[in-house]
């Protein structure tokens, strides 16, 4: 079975997951995602290839990843390769992985995460501490609210002077952490509307859910935007506009996005952050 | 003369940087209060700060205790200017949502 993809239709998660649903409902063994005509692939698009390659591999098949010979090492680096996803064998990613076991160490894995971006990128000193607060914190949220049992993933990559920086789980999505306290969440988008209020959370009386709610700010404050995909719900936040979808499809997991302008001015101090809250 | 205690981060086992281990440094915090006229936090070494950690060290003492107390008692060394800033914009956060929460209640 093969897929040509162009980048249109990998940056588009109801795309990719049409592919999916195509590529899990076919008998083939082999699959092959054809990435020929793509000269950069997101962080988002590394995350959810690599989810769903490792579904396909738990499947018992064996998903390939064909890219142009000039975008091989770049592929590589990603992890993503001609055979399967091989994140094990090759460091450094920019690809990562967490699993389970190793969330006692998620902070060093979130270092060392900066310290090779850090490597292999000029990054301003504000944007390098905005991107380690952003996969800190969604890590977080991850392993407190996302009940995953999985692999969850993390990618951060820059293209045209903006870091770009992904965290993927397949977890229980928003709507369902949020729903035994906030039962009048009607459907996925307004569970992703909810979670970006200060102070919302899953865990009662206890005074946290402000992560995402920074996160957003710091977005937005790097001349940036904020993505977050969950159930069929997509929600995208930028200084200029909201834009909300119904994405067709449903993403069983939480996919959250966020852009961030490479500005050397950039720093992400918060600013007056207390009049942006509700109440 | 003022006593002042130090607390060096970096001699502390914080293994995440967590909601959980600031809560730890919060505790630490109020367990020293009353024993020093000044609380100074040594970021030495300290490279990067969480959101969640600095909410719960920091901004949280503010639910607790006015923002003169604090201001006065707890002190910084080493501490990067842009967390700084973040405590002080987290900690007015935490402030306006307890004169929500008065307000609210009286």
């Amino acid at each position: 079975m093969h897929f040509q993809l162009a980048y249109n239709d990998i940056a588009n998660i109801d795309c990719l997951q049409s592919i999916k649903e195509e590529a899990l409902a076919n008998n083939a063994d082999v699959i092959e995602f054809d990435f020929g005509d793509v000269s950069d692939i997101l962080p988002f698009t590394a995350c959810y290839c690599a989810a769903f390659a490792d579904e396909l591999i738990r499947l018992g098949k064996y998903p390939r990843f064909l890219c142009a010979e000039n975008n091989q090492a770049k592929f590589e680096q990603i992890g993503l390769d001609t055979l399967h996803l091989n994140t094990e064998l090759r460091e450094p990613f920019l690809l990562e992985q967490t699993l389970r076991p190793v969330y006692s160490s998620k902070i060093k894995i979130v270092n060392d995460y900066i310290y090779f971006l850090k490597s292999i990128y000029a990054i301003p000193s504000g944007v390098l501490k905005a991107t380690h607060s952003i996969i800190h914190d969604l890590l977080m949220n991850v392993i407190q609210h996302s009940k995953s049992n999985d692999r969850n993933y993390f990618c951060a990559d820059i293209i045209d002077a903006v870091l770009r920086i992904c965290v993927l789980d397949s977890g229980i999505g928003i709507r369902k952490s949020l729903i035994n306290r906030y039962q009048d969440l009607k459907n996925d988008l307004a569970a992703i509307e909810k979670c970006l209020e200060y102070g919302v959370t899953n865990i009662r009386d206890s005074q946290r859910g402000i992560g995402l709610t920074v996160i957003k700010r710091m977005a937005l404050d790097a001349n940036g935007e904020m993505e977050l995909i969950s159930g069929n719900g997509k929600l995208i936040i930028r200084p200029s506009e909201t834009i909300k979808q119904d994405i067709g499809v449903t993403y069983f997991g939480t996919i959250i996005s966020v852009k961030l302008k490479v500005d050397p001015l950039y720093r992400p101090r918060l600013d007056n952050f207390e009049n942006g809250i509700e109440g | 003369m003022k006593s002042v205690i130090i607390i060096k981060l970096k001699d502390l086992d914080i293994p995440e940087f967590s909601r959980d281990d600031g809560k730890v440094i919060r505790g630490l915090i109020e367990q020293l209060w009353s024993q020093c006229d000044e609380i100074l936090l040594d970021f030495q070494d300290v490279e990067f700060l969480g959101i969640s950690f600095i909410d719960e060290f920091y901004a949280k003492l503010f639910l607790s205790r006015s923002k003169e107390q604090i201001l006065s008692k707890v002190k910084f060394l080493n501490l990067d200017e842009d967390y700084y800033s973040q405590m002080q914009s987290l900690a007015s956060a935490r402030l306006k949502d307890k004169n929500r929460i008065n307000e609210h209640s009286n």
